[in-house]
């Protein structure tokens, strides 16, 4: 009886743990396997695109493309993924004329965006996900209303790379109706509002413009944010009573905008955000005032250095450092009662010109 | 007589079935994580990180590396740190008393200068002695402060750093160039995401060239492999499973990234706890759902992050007793969550299941060695049902761990071989013959210690990675 039970058990345990080890040994090697194969199949079409580049006559390189354009028929699936990845790649960053030149032509030849086309309608959501990036990078314009369509999807990834993908297409319509979306949606960060606006290829001001026509002071907010880069002067005058919003953001984004165009004719704006209640107002604002550098700001900058609030300080220090040229106020700071004031221009001499001011 | 041996019947029988259900928790979470993986691997085909690199959008970020007697490996991984694939980051070292060469080292390999660095104090840290800069290294910070703790450093650390997310990292330990990335952009897709931790690997044995991980290799000792299998399970089953319900009540304290302002609303790390991973996260869970705010605390598998682990029994005695304090100290500190229905699945579910299965379980696992065995000894347990439980519960142990390992496999990294995946895989099956009960015992010894060993952080040997 005993006998027969330890016996069971040996079997059953041996039996068990060789189902187990199986199936992680095949898991394991299907998993080598698949990238054992990517690997070849890219050290196999960067060669072939190699000879394409380097074929010396027209006929030579048609067949070599026709040579590829086989290869790559056999695993389509792979391949074309693979293929498609060095094109963008060669396409974008290629500096040579010639290899630019193949690399158009291959996309040309073999067009590997009609794959993506297909996937877009009848992948899974992940796979359209793909397709929409794919298709963006090799700027499909025409995809652009069947990728609109998933702008609003549900499968996160999808929707995602849908509005990644209409911005890089210079969908202006379509990115309207998506920022406006983001009024009541506020599951992705600002800074995804900013990353749209910086990877559209279509005209930014107009893109500005129709996002501010029907907003709430979020997208407000964000959208000045976003093109404070770009120095819109025709949004100057928005900007400059926007400076006295009632929302925070706003005020900090206006202001923000105002010091990238660093106009002096901004300097009351500055000198008021600069007494703003809210520490992040008065911080951004002492960005402004270094960057118009006239009396009444240097003034406001000395006052800014002596704030309540850490950031305020710290910012204002770097400023006064950076700007001033003779050490007038870098020493009126490092001499005056304040001894925060005199460590955070301390700080920032040391940190950025490695030299120390003791008082 | 008859009373004892009542006693020992029925603890036998808890023991006995307790074990089991131990078993059985562990192999749901195995295969919630398998689907998850599955799910996350279609999912992934689309993920982009690398469109951020070149992007100002991310959120910049902090990388505070709190250091104490890391002399063997501080100076490749601060090199490795600046150099990470990240847009806008800067690299805060906080040397926490020191007593070996680590501060000469960092001064010296980064020649660094002191420099008067007025701090913004948000939470309460031992003295700072003294702040240190080279222009040269525009994004490194390094601090120098009085022994308080890695909890302490860490703080010192947020108060030193300038940007709105920060990253706690182990001085050894080594990220991935790109594991940040795949952190932060969960940031960016959902503004609820307070903290999201990464996948910490062994790398004991690994090929790592100036602070870089190149390539996986089996290490020498056994040791060493059972904890690569180990963290498999823990990781891969364990905190994949828990993520899908935002019931993590732990994030690796070596790689870990989070939003600043919520951790310094939520008070910062407790000072007076050696397990302070766990504990910030436990912390901010009580705090957030007190505050009703809506919130995700994330684990990425995709994000890899490799550490040294113990070379030596009497190492990972130390490391496992420290763990299991800071499990105690934790717990009992938030023991009013527990059932608590305002803490949603962290009051009804992560937190019994830690108190049970990760406290008691200990207890009751090593109370099971000596009363199984002498329960059958006293003929209250007949010799069938004995060796049906050690077959069922030692296939269940093998089971899970060789789970592990097929976990790791199918995340599609390629990072282990097929050659290296069969090695480990005796030791998936011999770590239920004894290393598995060392552990258990090692995590009783925390539990009856716990008094005289509370605040000390005992410290494991490590040696340079580039060896």
């Amino acid at each position: 009886m005993i006998t027969g039970i330890v016996i069971t058990s040996i079997v059953v345990f041996f039996a068990f743990f060789l189902i187990l080890f199986v199936s992680l040994y095949v898991i394991s090697e299907n998993q080598e396997e698949i990238i054992r194969k990517r690997k070849e199949s890219l050290r196999k079409i960067a060669k072939m695109l190699g000879a394409i580049i380097d074929s010396p006559t027209e006929t030579s390189q048609e067949y070599e493309i026709k040579v590829l354009s086989n290869y790559i028929e056999k695993d389509k699936r792979n391949r074309i993924d693979i293929l498609s990845n060095i094109l963008i790649e060669g396409l974008l960053l290629e500096e040579d004329e010639r290899g630019r030149k193949v690399f158009y032509m291959v996309f040309e030849q073999l067009k590997p965006q009609v794959y993506y086309s297909k996937m877009l309608r009848r992948g899974s959501q992940n796979e359209k996900a793909y397709a929409c990036k794919i298709l963006s990078y090799f700027y499909q314009t025409k995809e652009i209303p069947e990728i609109r369509k998933y702008i609003f999807d549900r499968n996160k990834e999808l929707s995602y790379n849908a509005a990644l993908a209409i911005s890089i297409l210079g969908d202006e319509e379509g990115l309207v109706k998506l920022i406006s979306s983001y009024k009541s949606n506020y599951e992705y960060s600002h800074r995804i509002i900013l990353e749209l606006f910086s990877i559209y290829s279509g005209d930014i001001k107009r893109l500005a413009i129709k996002c501010l026509d029907d907003c709430n002071d979020y997208i407000k907010a964000s959208v000045f944010k976003a093109v404070a880069k770009y120095k819109i002067i025709e949004f100057q005058d928005m900007y400059l009573k926007e400076a006295n919003n009632k929302d925070p953001n706003i005020r900090a984004a206006s202001i923000k905008a105002l010091s990238e165009i660093g106009n002096p004719r901004y300097e009351q704006a500055f000198i008021d955000a600069v007494h703003d209640d809210l520490w992040y107002v008065r911080s951004t604002a002492v960005k402004g005032l270094g960057k118009i550098n006239t009396v009444n700001s240097r003034k406001a900058l000395l006052e800014a250095v002596q704030d309540k609030e850490w950031w305020v300080r710290y910012n204002a220090a770097h400023v006064i450092v950076s700007i001033d040229d003779n050490m007038n106020m870098t020493n009126q700071v490092l001499n005056g009662n304040d001894e925060f004031a005199a460590d955070a221009v301390n700080f920032a001499l040391q940190k950025v010109y490695n030299k120390s001011a003791g008082k | 007589m008859g009373i004892l041996r009542a006693v020992i019947y029925y603890f036998n029988i808890f023991c006995m079935a307790f074990t089991l259900a131990l078993s059985f928790v562990y192999l749901t979470q195995l295969l919630i994580s398998y689907f998850v993986i599955q799910k996350n691997i279609a999912k992934n085909i689309a993920q982009d990180h690398r469109h951020y690199i070149s992007s100002e959008n991310l959120l910049p970020i902090s990388i505070i590396v709190p250091a104490y007697n890391e002399e063997e490996n501080i100076i490749s991984n601060i090199y490795h740190m600046l150099n990470i694939d990240y847009p806008e980051h800067e690299v805060i070292v906080i040397n926490d008393g020191s007593t070996d060469s680590t501060h000469d080292k960092i001064v010296s390999g980064f020649n660094m200068k002191q420099i008067k660095h007025p701090i913004k104090v948000s939470l309460k840290t031992k003295k700072i002695r003294a702040v240190y800069f080279n222009p040269q290294f525009p994004n490194l910070i390094y601090i120098d402060k009085e022994n308080g703790g890695k909890s302490d450093a860490l703080n010192a650390g947020i108060n030193a750093s300038k940007y709105p997310l920060f990253v706690c990292l182990d001085a050894d330990s080594i990220i991935e160039r790109d594991a940040i990335i795949k952190i932060s952009t969960e940031f960016l897709k959902d503004t609820k995401t307070v903290v999201a931790g990464g996948f910490v690997r062994i790398s004991n044995g690994s090929v790592i060239e100036n602070g870089k991980w190149k390539r996986f290799r089996t290490p020498d000792l056994a040791v060493e492999r059972f904890q690569i299998v180990e963290y498999f399970r823990a990781f891969l089953a364990g905190r994949i499973s828990w993520n899908s319900s935002n019931s993590l009540l732990i994030v690796s304290g070596a790689f870990g990234v989070f939003n600043k302002s919520v951790v310094i609303e939520a008070g910062g790390y407790k000072t007076d706890t050696i397990g302070e991973d766990m504990e910030i996260i436990v912390t901010l869970h009580q705090y957030l759902r007190k505050k009703k705010r809506k919130y995700r605390i994330r684990f990425i598998e995709d994000a890899v992050c490799w550490t040294q682990g113990p070379m030596s029994l009497q190492d990972i005695r130390k490391q496992r007793r420290r763990w299991q304090i800071g499990l105690m100290d934790t717990l009992l500190h938030h023991k009013s969550m527990v059932l608590n229905p305002r803490y949603g699945t962290v009051g009804f579910f992560s937190l019994p299941y830690a108190w049970v299965f990760e406290f008691f379980g200990a207890l009751v696992e090593s109370f099971g060695y000596f009363i199984i065995p002498l329960a059958l000894l006293l003929n209250e347990l007949s010799l069938f049902y004995f060796v049906l439980y050690v077959a069922v519960s030692t296939l269940l142990g093998i089971l899970i761990s060789l789970g592990g390992l097929i976990l790791e496999q199918k995340t599609n990294k390629g990072t282990i071989t097929v050659k290296q995946a069969m090695q480990l895989t005796p030791y998936a099956m011999l770590e239920n013959f004894g290393y598995r009960q060392f552990i258990t015992l090692c995590r009783v010894e925390g539990i009856l210690r716990y008094r005289s060993l509370k605040n000390i952080w005992s410290k494991v040997k490590r040696k340079p990675f580039d060896q």
